[in-house]
């Protein structure tokens, strides 16, 4: 079935409005992905206008679970070591460059794995001069003791 | 010659002319950007951040707290700005290598 056949056509029957809930929740994935520019949204909200409330209500509850699993979140393990070196009034910014440029990979329609790859790899490069940093900073001791307490 | 006030690494002063370019909204994300643009290297955004603590730390640039957004988790972002004392020190900066320039034979490097 066609978007066309789903904005023209009559969705009277379930096997059609099953088939539309189908279709929505593929756009809506598509629309997550960061793939969006290769649909028509304004379609798109015309197919969810003839699903009837209560299968909107169950289509947005899948969207939701579906962004549950899809959301793209930068390897924690990567902040965790970046927020041990880091200056402390620098790692909100700092993360937040981070979480910038992870979410500018993902967008470009790079794979959550090379984004995170990419993340990481960033990480590792930023260590050296933060750590060199915090050691003139503090010393190496404190460092350490900063490491620890953090 | 005057005595430079203190002397800037070349990262340093790629972290200056860019604030200078991005002014007044220039953050790691897009001095790194345009640093990457303009010179072809790609710095982490943890040596920027170094470079403009030793920056900070010189009294040659300032921070201001900007907004955040969801793309960047909801953390906000931090502008700098390049002070007197940093625009100073950039002008030293080039001038001693406009005088370590001058007269040379080396015809490329005295363009």
């Amino acid at each position: 079935m066609t978007n066309d056949d789903l904005i023209s056509g009559h969705l009277v029957d379930e096997v059609r409005v099953e088939k539309a809930m189908v279709e929505a929740r593929f756009l809506v994935v598509k629309l997550m992905a960061g793939t969006a520019k290769q649909i028509d949204e304004r379609r798109f909200f015309e197919i969810m206008e003839q699903i009837d409330k209560r299968q909107f209500g169950e289509i947005v509850d899948a969207v939701d679970e579906i962004s549950r699993n899809e959301r793209r979140e930068p390897p924690w393990l990567a902040e965790s070591l970046l927020c041990i070196f880091a200056r402390a009034k620098d790692i909100e910014a700092l993360m937040g460059d981070f979480e910038e440029l992870f979410a500018r990979d993902c967008a470009s329609g790079m794979s959550k794995r090379r984004a995170s790859a990419r993340y990481w790899a960033r990480v590792l490069r930023s260590i050296g001069p933060q750590m060199w940093q915090a050691i003139r900073r503090v010393g190496l001791l404190g460092l350490i003791a900063a490491a620890l307490r953090r | 010659m005057s005595r430079p006030v203190e002397d800037l690494g070349l990262l340093e002063q790629q972290v200056l002319l860019a604030c200078l370019r991005l002014h007044p909204n220039g953050y790691g994300v897009t001095i790194r950007d345009e640093i990457q643009r303009r010179t072809a290297r790609e710095y982490s955004p943890g040596s920027i951040y170094a470079a403009v603590e030793r920056l900070e730390g010189k009294g040659y640039v300032e921070r201001r707290k900007g907004e955040a957004n969801t793309i960047r988790g909801g953390r906000a972002k931090v502008h700098f700005t390049v002070t007197a004392p940093g625009r100073k020190a950039l002008e030293d900066a080039w001038r001693v290598v406009t005088a370590m320039r001058a007269d040379l034979k080396i015809p490329e490097l005295a363009r």
